[in-house]
């Protein structure tokens, strides 16, 4: 086991980001840990210090493996010693996600991602039962600029954000 | 329980990937244990409609 070579010939990666890696050659642990809160807002306003993952249970919970109680004997016979790729072709690879031309002999790796989404009161409303009823198609295309919501400080006042001067509206 | 795994020829010609993301492996090679896991969260309280109120902040 673990005795094969890996050929490529050819490799084209155009983005490697956010504690991503690309290894050739072997290695005997790989670990890999991603946290994520992903906001979108139907108008571009962010802050740039909200959030917090400790209060948000998706990130502290623990995640169950079934361990294999079952005895499992293994048997690998590699009857040919090349794994041969000609070319491989990524666009990206983000988000502590591996790229490895070799072999590894325990892998593991999470995600944690919680999703907000924020709209516009005057674009959907609820109809409660989780349901959005959006209105007029029409109201969809209105300039920001004449939007009826307008966020200014006196939303935010009293909040963490007080101090904060939100980003300039478009 | 037995399990015999017999590697014949293992030949790739193109690998064509967009995007490998979110704590994802792309592996040309062999691994002994692989566990991969992953935690989405996109409850119904996360859409929030109304004004656009900040996340609370890092204390």
């Amino acid at each position: 086991m673990l005795q094969r070579t890996s050929v490529v010939d050819k490799m084209n990666v155009n983005t490697v980001s956010f504690s991503s890696i690309v290894e050739v050659g072997d290695s005997t642990y790989h670990q890999a840990v991603s946290r994520a809160l992903a906001v979108q807002r139907q108008k571009d306003l962010f802050y740039g210090n909200e959030g917090a993952f400790e209060d948000y249970a998706v990130f502290t919970e623990p995640i169950p493996f079934i361990p294999i109680i079952e005895n499992v004997n293994c048997y690998f016979e590699n009857m040919k010693p090349i794994i041969k790729v000609h070319h491989i072709n990524i666009t990206g690879i983000s988000s502590s996600s591996l790229l490895q031309i070799g072999n590894c002999r325990h892998m593991y790796a999470e995600a944690r991602i919680k999703h907000f989404r924020q709209i516009e009161q005057s674009v959907a409303s609820e109809t409660g039962n989780h349901l959005i009823q959006l209105n007029d198609p029409s109201q969809l295309g209105v300039p920001t600029s004449q939007s009826p919501v307008t966020v200014t400080r006196t939303d935010i006042t009293g909040s963490p954000f007080s101090d904060v001067e939100p980003e300039q509206e478009q | 329980m037995n399990f015999q795994v017999y590697n014949r020829e293992l030949q790739v010609g193109n690998l064509n990937i967009i995007g490998v993301a979110s704590s994802s492996i792309c592996l040309v090679g062999d691994a002994q244990t692989i566990q991969l896991a992953s935690t989405f969260d996109t409850p119904a309280e996360s859409l929030i409609i109304g004004p656009f109120v900040p996340l609370h902040p890092k204390i």
